[in-house]
């Protein structure tokens, strides 16, 4: 069973991402900021990180450049809303491989996940 | 449903999310710079956005998208913040909390259109001021593409290298959904993608054309690799939004001809896009700024309160039974052949009795919640209040992470309130007036808390014109609450006191701020409730602070509240069993004294009002309800005339010389005001 690491800081995005990650048989650990995603990233060892861009403490665009410099094979999917395309831009840029835009269709979210998971 | 769980929780966050943006806002508008706090007002737009989208209320997303672009601009330096952008975010900011609240409630959503065009009109007058480059694209649009028709000379002049080279060229071409979000960033990965498996030549639009924004729904790229461009191409049609990938062998066809034919002028007035104005990077100046307050919601979890109160009453139940089992105990204890028993019986109860209490004093500080939870909203009321009586106030908070209990908070809101207005309203003085007398023309009002002892201490302090005894005395007399004579003899502090005396206010005459509303006498009672107390220290000229002293913890116990010849008396709910309405016919003799037979089982009948005559047996048929309760372990049926109901009552100790009378546990100020005794059933009778 694969595990993914849900950082959000959105409760409720959490929550939801979660349920619906659950729901499909993944295993899910959750942070609500970027400090926190990365110090559970190295404890957890998930599979794939969904991370959010904006977010309290550290912003997912320095989480995902740190987890990249510890960890190379990182698989990060950034979690973005309209508006942010430089960001996501800069994300891509700093090694994260997919990016699904909020608000996402479950099953674009799971696909996304899946092909991760299979890398 | 599942629909109904998400929204409550988005809608408590919501609520936290709103509360720190309004304290942002307030903070912003003293300082008027801020970045930090300019960002932490847009990551709260921005995550009520993407909940609201995820739920599909569009009216949120409409107006929380609006504000964000408008931050936006803000944040990048194109505009600045101005009167008339902070007065609209506190618009937006009421409009939100209404619209939670109507989802809440399930009442009808506030429209959105004044509102929107009040953030157009926003919009509107400044976007010819700010500097834009040509060619700068917005973050929704994006540049409008040209079809890749002809190739970028750099790019042609590579292909032809590459096509000289032995290792064959393919083209890629992938088509994307034109629909698509964020399509230029879903190229770029796209491109970076492809540039990982596979020697990437070159591609139309080139990589740093997406990067600047350019948003094709359709893209070539040509590249070489040891597999024909097989992974290429999978990896291109693995990516989101990806409609069509089609690969074919690169001849360099027309090419030459192409080239040939072409002047080699370099475009003139190339617009390269310097587009960092949308979104500038991430948020490098988050944290910078430790002013602003952060939610951090740490290892904590949300508990109703209703289901604190629950275990609060449960370890009651607990202590109940502790007490039955040392009961057991001792009677145990008392007789030789089963004396060993009784002892170990006693040493586990008075186990029990340890972990109980502790259960409880847990319970007790999960109760606490930080003072800043009722605090929260002062900032915005102090300016709202001051900027309607035209003065100037710079309002303080110190403390505000001090924690109360929530009957304790709930007690001290409201007087909280009104000595605030009365501050803003009698105390600090108008700018002019300030002016003239020599002092800052902004007053001060400082609200601050800290620990004392076993107490909390809150003190509101302002530097305005203080409060005079003698004119004190002088309304008091006038309103006949005390004589002239009584008058003269009071110290100026008694004076102070006499503020505290129902029917006194020093108002001339109620105004918009103060209101009419409730005197300090109310304020007095509704915090004697919570066992707290309060006291005034003011001096002429130089202004007044306002002390409340508040117990930390409280011993909190449900009661029924009953009725006995027109006086109410409290009995913690934990000993009562059962409550019925009795018929007069029903109360039956057994050897002589009242009983009543309740399914099979036989209750002695006394009345609450014999019991506290020392006549319990007294006959005297007038009640109406009977308390089952149990006293000395036993049975007990007691006569009260009414019921009034249930309350959640706080214990005040009765002090050393009433503790020993018979049958009362100690006293209650209920919600009316009110004392109330506690009766202890256990030793009723």
């Amino acid at each position: 069973m694969a595990k993914i690491l849900v950082a959000d800081d959105a409760m409720f995005m959490r929550n939801r991402t979660s349920k619906l990650l659950t729901a499909n048989g993944y295993e899910v650990v959750e942070a609500s900021n970027g400090e926190e995603a990365v110090k559970r990233y190295f404890e957890e060892k998930p599979d794939v990180v969904l991370m959010d861009i904006t977010m309290p403490e550290m912003d997912g665009i320095e989480a995902l450049k740190q987890l990249k410099a510890e960890d190379p094979d990182v698989k990060v999917i950034m979690v973005t809303a309209m508006g942010q395309q430089s960001m996501v831009l800069e994300a891509i840029k700093a090694g994260a491989r997919d990016f699904v835009v909020k608000p996402f269709d479950p099953d674009q979210l799971l696909e996304a996940v899946r092909k991760q998971c299979q890398q | 449903m599942e629909y109904t769980e998400d929204l409550s929780i988005f809608l408590e966050e919501v609520d936290e999310l709103l509360t720190n943006t309004e304290q942002n806002l307030v903070e912003l508008e003293k300082s008027s710079s801020g970045e930090a706090i300019i960002q932490e007002i847009f990551r709260a737009m921005h995550t009520i956005k993407g909940g609201a989208a995820t739920l599909g209320l569009e009216d949120g997303v409409e107006v929380t998208h609006a504000m964000e672009n408008i931050l936006d601009t803000i944040r990048s330096g194109e505009r600045k913040l101005t009167p008339d952008i902070t007065d609209l975010l506190f618009l937006v900011l009421d409009w939100l909390s209404d619209w939670k609240t109507a989802l809440e409630t399930g009442g009808e959503r506030p429209p959105t259109g004044d509102l929107m065009i009040r953030i157009q009109a926003v919009q509107a007058a400044e976007a010819d001021a700010p500097v834009e480059s040509a060619g700068v694209s917005h973050p929704s649009g994006g540049a409008p593409f040209k079809k890749p028709s002809a190739l970028d000379p750099d790019l042609a002049h590579r292909l032809l290298e590459a096509l000289d080279q032995a290792m064959p060229v393919y083209k890629l071409v992938v088509k994307l959904n034109p629909e698509a979000e964020l399509l230029s960033v879903r190229c770029f990965q796209i491109l970076v993608l492809v540039d990982e498996i596979a020697d990437v030549i070159g591609s139309v639009p080139s990589k740093e054309d997406v990067e600047a924004g350019e948003t094709p729904d359709e893209l070539e790229i040509y590249l070489r690799s040891d597999d024909q461009g097989i992974s290429a191409k999978q990896v291109a049609e693995s990516v989101q939004d990806v409609v069509q990938v089609s690969l074919v062998p690169y001849d360099g066809s027309g090419l030459r001809e192409s080239l040939s034919s072409r002047q080699w002028d370099e475009q003139p007035g190339e617009v390269k896009a310097g587009d960092k104005g949308g979104d500038s990077g991430p948020d490098k100046d988050a944290g910078a700024d430790l002013v602003i307050r952060k939610t951090n919601l740490g290892r904590t979890v949300r508990v109703n309160v209703d289901l604190l109160d629950l275990l609060l009453n449960l370890v009651g139940e607990l202590v109940i039974d502790r007490t039955r089992i040392s009961q057991i105990a001792s009677r145990l204890q008392a007789s030789e052949p089963t004396a060993v028993t009784g002892n170990e019986l006693a040493a586990l109860s008075a186990r029990l009795q340890r972990t109980s209490q502790e259960l409880q004093e847990g319970i007790m500080k999960a109760r606490l919640l930080p003072l800043m939870s009722i605090l929260a909203k002062f900032p915005r009321m102090v300016r709202d209040l001051s900027s309607r009586c035209g003065k100037k106030i710079d309002f303080e908070l110190q403390g505000e992470r001090l924690e109360l209990d929530r009957t304790v908070l709930e007690a001290i809101d409201d007087p909280l309130i009104h000595i605030l207005r009365n501050a803003i309203d009698h105390g600090i003085e108008s700018p002019d007036e300030r002016k003239a007398l020599g002092k800052p023309e902004r007053g001060k009002i400082t609200l601050s808390a800290w620990h004392q002892e076993n107490q909390v201490v809150i003190q509101v302090r302002d530097d305005g014109r203080g409060m005079d005894p003698e004119r004190i005395k002088e309304s008091a007399v006038r309103k006949g609450l005390i004589t002239t004579e009584a008058a003269a003899k009071l110290s100026d502090r008694e004076a102070l006191e006499l503020i505290f005396t129902p029917g006194f206010s020093t108002a001339k005459q109620a105004t918009e701020v103060s209101g009419r509303g409730v005197g300090m006498d109310v304020v007095r009672s509704n915090l004697e409730r919570v066992n707290g107390h309060i006291e005034v220290r003011s001096q002429v000229g130089t202004g007044t602070a306002v002390v409340l002293r508040l117990p930390l913890t409280l011993a909190i116990v449900r009661a029924l509240l009953v009725e006995c010849s027109g006086i109410t008396y409290a009995i913690p709910t934990s000993s009562v069993d059962e409550v019925l309405a009795v018929h007069p016919d029903e109360i039956k003799t057994v050897k002589g004294k009242a009983a009543l037979t309740v399914r099979g089982s036989v209750f002695p009948l006394v009345s609450l009002e014999g019991c506290l005559k020392d006549d319990p047996w007294m006959r005297n048929g007038n009640f109406k309800y009977a308390v089952l309760t149990r006293t000395h372990d036993e049975p007990l049926a007691l006569g009260v005339d009414g019921l009034i109901g249930e309350e959640e009552i706080v214990v005040k100790e009765l002090g050393k010389i009433l503790s020993r009378l018979k049958g009362i546990g100690g006293a209650t100020i209920l919600p009316q005001g009110d004392p109330a005794v506690i009766l202890d059933t256990t030793s009723l009778i």
